[in-house]
């Protein structure tokens, strides 16, 4: 009796369709900081729009993240409210000290 | 070079000689601990204590471990009240007490760190451990093993921090240890390395504890049990479970920055070379405003419990409570700024956190009226843990309100860090977790022991603490709202003495009230016979545990139950009053799979406290030899393929007969 | 014996999904962890902070060499997990000891660009920024390396423990590898790259 772990279950090939499009984001947003071609700001929403994706990549063809089972909806749920935590911390956390810095050290 | 491999930085000086009232508390300890070992031995009592409590992976044993753990520090943490007390009482103008500041500080700091994290935080993992299974109808929580190994991690944090005390000093850089002050320069005695791995190795159990009852609460409870039909005690413990999941990473990282700020010399959080000392104060308040939610929501659950038993009434507003817990829980994340209002952030910063400070009261209002809604036309019976709720009620709306004055920012310059702010947060977790946890041990405790507490003793316990209460914190308001700061021990104004001495006579009366406690204990163990409960369900209660033998039988149900509806078991017994039938299919009894014994847990704690004692005093080899039987230990357990057991159909039939042999027994009312 | 084999099966396969639930959520506090350390490198890295900057002393395809490394040991223990599906011990042992080398090659290189940084003079004592820096990609170096001894000791354990389990515990190490991946990509982002602009 196969086990609900709560993801889908791994094939070869997305495995390597997932590989492949990591090479690729990654190549990308290297290629983009060492062969500097765009301005700086371009060159940021390059490298984070590279990343955010590879992390969705990732997460959908590696760790198998799906739907499909109620213990997948656990996870999915669970993982949803860790990244809102975690982005409320790190958000939260460089505006309140860059406020401290603004205000308490100049 | 030998020497400095085994002991590093301990030698003989550690041992505080040149302070009495610190040799004087240490040895004390010590003899307490010598006195312990020996009845142990005395009564033959070693290899039960073994086979059956310190291997035991039985949540039910679990629990009423952490139950003594907190109670015994219980007693350490009040002392350190008592001398607190005692030296703001006397030491106004002329007078200078008798304790100097650098002791003074470090019976603040301990009693801080102790009185949260050894105290009610194990009152409220007991609670956990001996309801929340049975009220899922599980026959156990989801990793028996790790629950073993969360108590005994949390023990060894305790008795390192309790070795601080005869070894070295503890820190004096408050329960929150701010930096600079924390840092190697201006603290560079072993104390704030012995505050930062007794509250590491007890968080990582703490952690694992909360990743334990979230998997139990979402996959173990009993056929029909849907969310919305849990008791409400088990939302507000997965509420706070979640809460532990997340805040406690934080604490890890921050204690774990301290740490390599003091001893590899980096700098995130000294106040030159690029550090900043405001990170550690943003950091350890993300952690420790959820920690007083993962604190008190708990005890909002025991006293929903409590309240709908003792009213006899089905709890008001389930689904809202419910809403209120998840909304208390994802908002317990946007309020930690409140904790240093004063320390410069800019006004939009301070607006935002103030009012989600104050939307933070409006579900917890909401719980409270919904408890008195759940009391209005209910058949009330005042048994001790109802006169907990109803001084809870007072008691918290005090410290709530309180709390929501200092939610405005200009209101909260005035009183930061004054006596105003202390009153505050005791009249909250005491009034609040305190109380509930209370109500909760004595509500509870029949099902973990099988005999009630002693009723009388409870009472004058309760009144002694609430007398106390009132009289050791109010004068704190006002003299805060005057402007007198926390964590002095002298102070040159004689005007504030009489508010002192009246607290100081507070700290009196609940230092009776736990003598009283004590005594209840006592008396009520020499009165078991009496108090026994026979039937499993001394208060005539609502939800599963009561549907089962007191003390609970090792599988805790012959027969998992299936439910339809909330408060299954009091419509159990409506639906089956008068009834006097068994029914054939309860008779047939199947073996049962229950988890062994181990000593892993056990095992892998104890070489984790050699390890912190080792980081503290800076001994690789000890360290080492911590170090690798730990992760020894846990690969050997990898191995072990022999985890679990069958209880036989036979025992079972005979526990549950006798079982209701007992019922039949009983007296009809 | 009267237990009842259908329900125990049902059970067995209950807690497999119950055990892996459990350590999904510890992923989810290690996040949390790794968001912390996140939080304090982006806020020491402000604008303005005292102390070099890493750029100076960046090699960026040393960087790539380690991310690719990162990237094809986490490929290849999902061919590890695709091999257990077909119960041979052997294919798994080898995919696993890949992973391994690759993995370990990994945190060679890291450590050899640490000791580079230090002979440098960017040292973790040295600014706020530079203990932020060691801090975060240490920490992630130090989980690398716990995995690597996971997966040596997982090598060994392999042809000694029931099928069932060892898919189950191939199941918890292949979500913190591919976890450690995830964080990886976070950090060459906004330490590496950002860092190189």
């Amino acid at each position: 009796m196969q086990a609900d772990y709560g993801f889908a279950k791994k094939k070869l090939s997305i495995y390597i369709f997932g590989f492949s499009l990591c090479v690729l984001l990654t190549l990308t947003a290297f290629g983009a900081v060492i062969y500097p071609t765009f301005s700086k700001a371009a060159t940021l929403g390059i490298i984070f729009t590279a990343a955010l994706a590879q992390f969705l990549v990732q997460v959908i063809c590696f760790l198998r993240l799906a739907t499909e089972t109620e213990q997948g909806v656990n996870n999915i749920l669970s993982f949803i409210f860790t990244l809102v935590i975690l982005i409320t911390i790190i958000s939260c956390s460089c505006w309140i000290m860059w406020s401290l810095n603004y205000h308490m050290m100049s | 070079m030998l020497r400095e491999l085994f002991f590093g930085k301990l030698t003989w000086e550690a041992i505080p000689y040149h302070s009495p009232i610190i040799m004087g508390a240490g040895l004390f300890m010590v003899a307490v601990v010598i006195i312990t070992l020996g009845l142990i031995t005395y009564f033959k009592f070693w290899t039960p204590l073994w086979k059956e409590w310190i291997t035991s992976v039985d949540h039910k044993k679990i629990g009423i471990m952490y139950l003594i753990l907190s109670g015994v520090m219980l007693l350490r943490g009040f002392s350190d009240v008592v001398l607190m007390r005692s030296q703001q009482a006397l030491a106004a103008g002329s007078q200078l007490g008798y304790l100097p500041p650098e002791h003074y500080d470090q019976i603040f700091s301990a009693h801080g760190v102790i009185m949260i994290f050894f105290v009610v935080m194990p009152m409220m993992f007991a609670l956990l451990n001996i309801a929340l299974p049975l009220q899922i109808g599980a026959r156990d929580v989801a990793y028996p093993f790790l629950n073993s190994l969360s108590f005994w991690l949390t023990f060894v944090g305790a008795m390192l921090c309790n070795a601080s005390l005869v070894i070295g000093d503890f820190s004096n850089a408050g329960w929150t240890a701010y930096p600079p002050l924390s840092e190697m320069y201006y603290s560079p005695s072993v104390g704030v390395d012995y505050y930062i791995w007794s509250l590491q190795i007890a968080g990582i159990g703490t952690l694992l504890a909360g990743i334990n009852f979230i998997v139990t609460i979402l996959k173990m409870r009993c056929q029909g049990m849907t969310l919305m039909r849990m008791p409400i005690f088990v939302w507000s413990a997965l509420c706070s479970m979640i809460l532990v999941a997340l805040a406690f990473p934080v604490l890890t990282v921050t204690l774990g920055l301290l740490f390599l700020d003091r001893s590899f010399g980096m700098h995130f959080f000294t106040d030159f070379s690029g550090g900043n000392p405001m990170m550690y104060i943003n950091l350890i308040w993300i952690w420790g405003h959820p920690e007083v939610y993962i604190l008190i929501l708990p005890a909002f659950g025991v006293f929903s419990e409590v309240v709908a038993t003792f009213s006899q009434k089905a709890l008001f507003g389930y689904v809202t409570m419910v809403f209120a817990l998840v909304i208390i829980t994802f908002l317990s994340f946007l309020v930690w700024l409140h904790h240093f209002f004063t320390m410069g952030a800019g006004a939009n910063v301070n607006a935002f956190f103030g009012l989600a400070t104050m939307v933070i009261a409006i579900p917890t209002g909401v719980k409270v009226f919904n408890w008195l809604f759940t009391m209005y036309q209910g058949r009330i019976v005042l048994a001790t843990p109802m006169l907990w709720v109803a001084a809870f009620f007072t008691t918290f709306a005090i410290g709530g309100m309180t709390g929501v004055m200092m939610a405005v920012p200009p209101v909260d310059f005035q009183v930061h860090n004054t006596l105003f702010l202390v009153a505050h947060f005791h009249n909250v977790l005491i009034g609040g977790a305190l109380f509930g946890y209370f109500a909760g041990v004595i509500y509870w405790f029949p099902k973990a022991f099988g005999f009630r507490l002693n009723e009388t003793w409870g009472k004058w316990a309760f009144a002694c603490w609430i007398i106390g209460f009132y009289l050791a914190f109010m004068p704190l308001y006002v003299i805060g709202l005057d402007g007198f700061m926390r964590r002095v021990n002298h102070y040159a104004n004689e005007v504030y003495q009489p508010y002192l001495i009246m607290a100081a006579i507070g700290a009196l009366f609940v230092l009776f009230g736990v003598l009283f406690q004590i005594g209840q204990l006592i008396v009520s163990i020499r009165q078991r016979h009496l108090l026994a409960d026979h039937t499993g369900d001394p208060w005539n209660g609502r939800t599963l545990e009561w549907s089962i033998s007191s003390p609970a039988p090792l599988y805790n149900f012959a027969h998992i139950p299936a439910v339809a509806d909330r408060d299954s078991f009091w419509g159990f017994k409506e639906s089956h009053l008068g009834d006097g039938r068994i029914h054939p299919r309860e008779l047939r009894y199947v073996d049962i799979l229950l988890p062994k014994n181990t000593p892993a847990g056990f095992v892998i704690a104890m070489f984790t406290g050699i390890l912190g004692f080792a980081l503290v005093w800076e001994m690789p080899i000890p360290g080492a030899i911590g170090l690798i039987g730990a992760i020894a230990t846990m690969i050997l357990k990898t191995l072990d393929t022999h985890t679990e057991y069958y209880l036989d159909a036979e025992t079972v039939k005979q526990t549950e007969l006798s079982h209701l042999r007992e019922i039949l027994q009983c007296p009809t009312t | 014996m009267s237990h009842d084999l259908a329900l125990a099966e049902h059970q067995h396969a209950e807690s497999a999904s119950i055990d892996v639930f459990g350590f999904w959520l510890y992923i989810m506090t290690d996040c949390i962890l790794f968001g912390c350390l996140f939080a304090s490198f982006l806020v020491l890295n402000l604008p303005g902070a005292a102390g070099p900057d890493l750029k100076s002393y960046l090699n960026l395809r040393d960087v790539l060499l380690e991310t690719f490394l990162l990237l094809i040991s986490n490929f290849v223990f999902g061919l590890a997990i695709l091999s257990s599906y077909k119960n041979s011990v052997k294919k798994v042992q080898g995919w696993l000891a890949l992973s391994f080398l690759l993995g370990a090659s990994f945190v060679f290189l890291e450590l050899r660009e640490f000791a580079q940084l230090a002979q440098e003079g960017f040292r973790w004592d040295l600014s706020g920024k530079a203990s932020s820096f060691f801090a975060l990609v240490g920490t992630h170096g130090f989980h690398v390396s716990c995995g690597l001894f996971w997966i040596a000791v997982m090598i060994c354990q392999l042809p000694f423990i029931q099928t069932d389990i060892a898919q189950r515990r191939l199941t918890y190490l292949g979500l913190f590898w591919n976890f450690l991946d995830i964080v990886w990509i976070f950090v060459f982002t906004l330490v590496y790259l950002t860092g190189a602009l």
